[in-house]
């Protein structure tokens, strides 16, 4: 029994004894008002049991008697301390720091005062009893009030710093009850309250080693929950794509992980972007305090696309670390989201302009197109009027003149009808279907010899692929009527042949053998209203078609050029990979010709 | 066999145009066209006037309902999918067969114009001449379709 006895004073000695140094250690470095309330406290605490140990026993020189009221006295200035700690963190209370410090002071006089110390196992006079119920009332008044205040000021506090500050209190009170215990207990030869006593001493020591120093394992034990949460919100910085999203994903989560009562999020140009907690007004204060680093409860997160102001309350920079560290993590995230999020938001005000600009445009093209139609309706209503009523009254000039009006009028439709169609693709988003070349151009081949009976077609294997119909039709439809509206001669062949490479998609050629395209011109008759030829009305067409492929072309991702391959013009057509269809017909580009 | 005229069916058809020019030939091709039936046209030149005529209000109170409507769709006052949209609404001149005929070939227009319920939708335009299409309309609708007679 005594040998266990033994151990727990030990343990506790050398416990009380590190945590005096460390507080002592840190509040050197901080220098922190709560880290000298602090070290104060332990430095009683392992001052009295270090004498309590060596000292000799109270005896009856005067030498024994005043170091005994000495130690005593210290022991008394505990409570006083740790209360002073709690003030110190948490505004004070009303009147109680008055009667703190008159009910300590008090007491510490009547120690000074106090004509004899008895021995642990000696009789108590009257008088002593007196003042062990002061001492009592004193501590216990002083310690519960710490106490409680230290567990009630960890409500709504982040997780570490709550449970550090509640294991400190629990500590506090397991070395209050250890001394009422101790003191009226009477008999030191009571082992088993001895033992009680000095098992709830070690309790409170590790506790309070606890509170103060956590080990990594405890620590982290503590930040669990903190971290699961921080997850969370690093989940939704890296889905948030724009930065409200991104906003709020940290304000939020500044407002739970880390207890701040007010934040805000400054961009780099030092424009507020969001508040928590505060108004726009007040959130310039709190810049300003951050500022001065006048108040250690503000802190600022600097990163590089913006500042994150955090008011916490007075505890966080005593027991916060573990919170301050958790912001800096969170800090990267929230600058690699904010990077990317304004980036976001810059393309979307961008694309929504665009878009605007399209559909203002397109308005524009419609109603351009209807007002100028109309006139047109008219015109060749009223030649034909003019044809059908008068005709036997003009002669051939007039019938003539009566003609070319007609065609002019026409010729004018047509390029509107053009210029609305050129207007349209890549506008109008449809659904691309599969379309089989082969086919379709046998088809347009069929129209277009209509209006060319000479012209002859050839073809070999086209492949299917995947785009809207009506185009590709307008697409080999513009080509084919362009290479017999302008090949030069009636008898023209146009051969028209694929290859498909699995890496870049098809290439289709379509190839005359008319007079060609002069060098210089290649690129230039893809442009609108581009013609080689004089203007006119007969047979030249509205100079739109070329400028229309490109762009069918262009907007399934592939392309059209004039390439150098034989006496006429031939047309490299390309069709990127995504348009081809995976079919069974994927040999269908083995040459049939 | 030789018909008639007193014998043809007698057709009315209401034109709705507000410009004059397409007005004049369209009245005129349906005037002309006489195969069969013999058309009655009255013209208004915009929606508001186009559904005076047909509640017979005003100046149209003693007029009687037409057969067939055909409508522009762009109209000062009250455009035509609008006074399309009324008269769909009305379950008394749904009857009445509507005929968009328009130089609007927005794809949003036709479909507007087929969900408020027009019986048809043509497109004056491409090389169309306004008189021959309004002579085909003419034709189909009022020669070799049925319509129902008019609502009192």
């Amino acid at each position: 029994m005594q040998g266990l006895l033994e151990v727990l004073e030990w343990a506790s000695l050398i416990v009380y004894v590190m945590l005096a140094i460390l507080a002592a250690s840190r509040w050197r470095e901080q220098r922190s008002e709560a880290g000298g309330w602090l070290s104060a406290t332990f430095g009683i605490l392992a001052f009295v049991i270090v004498a309590g140990r060596f000292l000799p026993e109270a005896g009856t020189s005067t030498l024994a008697l005043w170091l005994a009221k000495f130690e005593i006295a210290i022991l008394v200035l505990f409570p006083f301390c740790l209360h002073r700690f709690v003030l110190s963190l948490r505004s004070p209370l009303w009147w109680f720091p008055q009667i703190a410090a008159t009910a300590t002071a008090a007491v510490v006089l009547w120690t000074l005062a106090l004509p004899e110390v008895p021995s642990d196992d000696g009789p108590r006079s009257a008088a002593f009893g007196a003042f062990v119920v002061a001492v009592l009332v004193q501590w216990t008044l002083l310690s519960v009030l710490a106490t409680v205040r230290l567990w009630s000021a960890g409500k709504g506090q982040p997780a570490v710093a709550r449970s550090r500050m509640r294991t400190m209190a629990a500590g506090a009170a397991a070395l209050n009850i250890a001394l009422i215990i101790a003191a009226t207990a009477g008999s030191a030869e009571d082992s088993g309250m001895n033992l009680l006593t000095n098992l709830l001493a070690l309790a409170s020591a590790l506790l309070f080693y606890l509170g103060f120093a956590p080990p990594a394992a405890i620590r982290q034990y503590w930040r669990r929950e903190p971290e699961k949460a921080l997850r969370r919100t690093q989940l939704d910085l890296v889905a948030a794509t724009s930065v409200s999203e991104v906003v709020d994903a940290v304000l939020s989560s500044v407002r739970e992980v880390f207890g701040a009562k007010q934040s805000a999020l400054i961009d780099h140009r030092g424009a507020l972007l969001a508040t928590q907690g505060l108004s726009a007004a007040e959130a310039t204060g709190l810049v300003e305090t951050a500022a001065s680093g006048d108040e250690p409860s503000v802190m600022v997160v600097p990163m590089r696309h913006a500042r994150l102001v955090v008011r916490s309350n007075q505890l966080m920079p005593f027991f916060g670390r573990d919170e301050v560290d958790l912001l800096g993590s969170l800090a990267s995230f929230l600058d690699l989201a904010l990077e990317r999020a304004e980036l976001a938001d810059l393309q979307r005000a961008a694309h929504e302009e665009l878009e605007a600009a399209s559909a203002e445009l397109e308005a524009l093209v419609y109603g351009i197109s209807h007002d100028l139609k109309s006139p047109i309706i008219s015109l060749l209503g009223y030649v034909d009027l003019l044809r059908s009523d008068y005709s036997e009254r003009l002669d051939d000039d007039g019938r003539h003149f009566l003609a070319r009006m007609e065609a002019s009028a026409e010729y004018m439709q047509d390029l509107l009808n053009d210029l609305l169609e050129l207007s349209r693709i890549g506008r109008m988003q449809t659904e691309p279907a599969p379309v089989d070349l082969t086919e379709l151009v046998q088809d347009v081949a069929t129209e277009v010899t209509r209006r060319f009976p000479a012209a002859r077609i050839e073809l070999s294997a086209l492949p299917v692929v995947l785009m809207n119909p009506v185009r590709a039709r307008q697409l080999f439809t513009n080509l084919i009527e362009n290479a017999g509206r302008h090949g030069g001669r009636d008898d023209i062949t146009i051969r028209v042949s694929g290859e498909r490479t699995p890496e870049e998609g098809a290439v289709l050629y379509l190839a005359d053998d008319g007079k060609g395209i002069p060098d210089v011109y290649r690129e230039k008759v893809f442009g609108i209203f581009e013609r080689l030829e004089e203007g006119g009305v007969s047979r030249t067409g509205t100079g739109i078609g070329l400028a229309m492929c490109r762009k069918i072309l262009e907007q399934i991702g592939g392309g059209i050029d004039i390439v150098d391959a034989g006496p006429g013009t031939t047309f490299e057509l390309r069709f990127p990979p995504a348009t081809l269809a995976t079919s069974p017909n994927d040999q269908i580009l083995e040459s049939t010709a | 066999m030789m018909m008639t005229e007193s014998k043809k069916r007698n057709v009315r058809v209401l034109v709705a145009e507000d410009n004059e020019d397409h007005l004049f030939l369209t009245v005129r091709a349906l005037r002309d066209h006489n195969d069969g039936v013999s058309i009655e046209v009255d013209a208004v030149t915009d929606g508001e006037e186009a559904l005076d005529f047909i509640y017979r209000r005003g100046r149209f109170e003693d007029r009687p309902r037409p057969h067939l409507i055909l409508l522009d769709v762009k109209m000062p006052k009250v455009n035509g999918l609008e006074v399309l949209e009324q008269l769909k609404k009305d379950p008394d001149l749904r009857s009445i067969p509507v005929i968009m005929l328009t130089s609007s070939d927005r794809p949003e227009d036709i479909e507007e114009a087929y969900r408020l319920g027009t019986n048809s939708y043509v497109t004056k335009q491409a090389g169309l001449n306004l008189a021959a299409g309004v002579a085909d309309l003419a034709a189909y609708w009022t020669e070799r379709s049925a319509l129902p007679d008019p609502p009192d």
